[in-house]
């Protein structure tokens, strides 16, 4: 379930195809209620292949970025990090993961330095493309690529959804809080699951 | 026992005080603006407890606000005296900082990026780019006709405007160089401008003719005209970026166009001169709403209106949280900011006891993408 592409191409064929995957997109969504299933099959930053039952007994606080992301990843994850210290041995309860929709330049083990340097807790994964479009369905969010304006473009840079996604225990959808959401306020509805 | 306790009650009080003096409001994801003339003041609305938290008292009447995140900043535009004052969120005074202009600021548009603000003199048909840090005026562009003609680009580097006089669709790049793409033939009604999410294609709505053009932004080249409703308004991007909801003033109408292969996925109808829409709860639901007041909520991946609202008056430009789960619109007639929960589409308690006056709501963070 393809929904974004590095470039747009409006050739017959390409639009075409285009087209069948808007349609099949159509069919298989399904109403507000169930828009976030919460499924994934990706490598963890040690190279384990994992899926979200991998999480199973733990509540996961789900955030989406690339390593290299100037402002909204690391301000995020710094937030995931303090409400980790505030629950204290609570925390244990709590899987946070971040989820790099990059994986040409997040390699394991750039991921693994780099959700080190937030919390101990905090685990890398992605993917191949074909599993990020897959994880990126079932969440409900978008990235891609952005090309830079004119025609001398380089290679563009990453862009995605901000949303920081709380699951239950079973990796079902318990809520979302939009970014720039602060540490007390995802803290004080992470308790109510505690 | 009795001066224990006064001193202690004493002291509670005025932690109480320099706790509410020294509150700050530069939460972009918390805190939503309407302005209010007869009362020269902003209302700060807390969008978490649904509350007024605040009311900043200005000297001079505001005729349009837009803030930024990254500036923790309000942009309040002064119609009467042609400036801005610039209110510093993040400061315990919130500080105000007053900025002469050269134009009429009849309408403020912030950069995606938040450092440059779009000031559109609607009388002169005249915008201006203005970058705050530099002070700087960045860009002068004439012939522009009403506030739905020019946008920015994703990343805030460029701006676009349609110039329906010539029938061009217009790109200057801030820093250096200008394209321009002739659509149609002079005053063929090229009314509003939009860009999608990713920033890779425009959308520009012809209104006379009832079509949308899309141009590929890294060529400046035509790429399709899609046909759409009676009298297109601007087209609004769902933040997943799938979509552009295109609201048609002429018959009532909402159409949506894949970004990604130009094809019209559905026409519905919606709501009478539908003023804005906005997509939330992860994109699952968008709410247009109509000058008169009437709200309708559409299924966003199939067209169909689920839900269907009258205000009690007429309304102005909301807000979706940057949860994507609550909508708020203000409503001048009753002094009210009506809160909506995107999720289950339901009404919330309002906001009562603001000015007849109020102005459309602003909010620091309202796209749920990251650049």
């Amino acid at each position: 379930m393809q929904r974004r592409r590095n470039s747009l191409s409006f050739s017959a064929g390409l639009m075409r195809v285009q087209f069948i995957l808007c349609a099949l997109l159509m069919c298989s969504t399904g109403h507000a209620e169930d828009v976030v299933t919460g499924n994934f099959e990706l490598i963890d930053h040690q190279g384990q292949a994992v899926t979200e039952h991998s999480f199973d007994g733990k509540l996961r606080l789900v955030f989406f970025g690339y390593t290299s992301c100037p402002d909204v990843c690391p301000t995020t994850l710094f937030e995931v990090a303090r409400v980790m210290r505030q629950l204290g041995d609570e925390a244990r309860q709590i899987q946070p993961i971040f989820i790099s929709v990059d994986p040409e330049n997040d390699t394991p083990e750039r991921l693994a330095s780099y959700v080190a340097a937030f919390h101990p807790a905090l685990v890398g994964l992605t993917g191949t493309r074909q599993q990020l479009d897959a994880v990126a369905a079932s969440f409900n969010v978008t990235y891609g690529i952005e090309q830079a304006s004119g025609s001398d473009s380089g290679p563009g840079t990453v862009f995605h959804s901000s949303y920081l996604f709380l699951m239950d225990r079973q990796g079902a959808f318990l809520d979302v809080f939009g970014y720039g959401s602060k540490a007390g306020v995802i803290e004080a509805r992470l308790r109510e699951y505690l | 026992m009795k001066t224990i306790s006064a001193f202690a009650i004493g002291l509670f009080l005025s932690l109480l005080i320099s706790s509410t003096a020294f509150a700050r409001y530069d939460d972009g994801a918390r805190y939503a603006f309407v302005a209010s003339a007869s009362n020269k003041s902003i209302f700060i609305i807390d969008l978490q407890e649904r509350s007024l938290a605040y009311t900043i008292e200005l000297t001079k009447a505001p005729s349009s606000i837009v803030v930024s995140d990254r500036l923790k900043a309000l942009v309040v535009g002064h119609a009467a005296d042609d400036s801005l004052t610039l209110i510093d969120l993040s400061s315990a005074e919130l500080t105000q900082i007053a900025y002469p202009l050269d134009l009429t600021p009849s309408t403020i548009e912030m950069s995606p990026v938040g450092e440059t603000v779009a000031i559109f003199d609607k009388e002169a048909g005249r915008l201006e780019v203005h970058a705050f840090h530099r002070r700087a005026v960045l860009l002068s562009a004439d012939n522009v006709q009403t506030e739905s003609q020019f946008t920015f680009s994703s990343d805030g580097a460029m701006i676009f405007w349609v110039d329906d006089g010539n029938g061009t669709f217009n790109a200057v790049d801030l820093w250096s160089k200008r394209q321009s793409v002739e659509l149609a033939k002079p005053w063929s009604g090229l009314s509003a401008v939009s860009r999608s999410i990713d920033g890779r294609v425009a959308f520009i709505s012809e209104a006379s003719a009832g079509v949308v053009h899309m141009i590929d932004l890294s060529t400046f080249s035509p790429l399709l005209k899609v046909h759409v409703g009676n009298r297109p308004g601007r087209p609004w991007g769902t933040t997943d970026g799938r979509y552009m909801l295109v609201p048609n003033n002429g018959d009532r109408t909402l159409t949506a166009i894949s970004t990604a292969s130009g094809a019209t996925a559905y026409t519905v109808p919606t709501v009478d001169h539908p003023l804005f829409i906005n997509p939330g709860w992860l994109d699952s639901t968008a709410a247009t709403v109509g000058e008169s007041g009437d709200v309708a909520f559409i299924d966003i991946d199939d067209g169909s209106v689920t839900h269907r609202y009258e205000l009690e008056g007429a309304a102005l430009d909301g807000i979706v949280t940057s949860d994507s789960r609550t909508l708020a619109i203000p409503v001048p007639e009753k002094g009210a900011m009506v809160f909506f929960d995107m999720r289950s589409r339901t009404r919330l308690s309002s906001i009562p006891g603001l000015p007849l006056d109020i102005g459309p709501a602003v909010l620091a963070i309202s796209n749920n993408l990251c650049h």
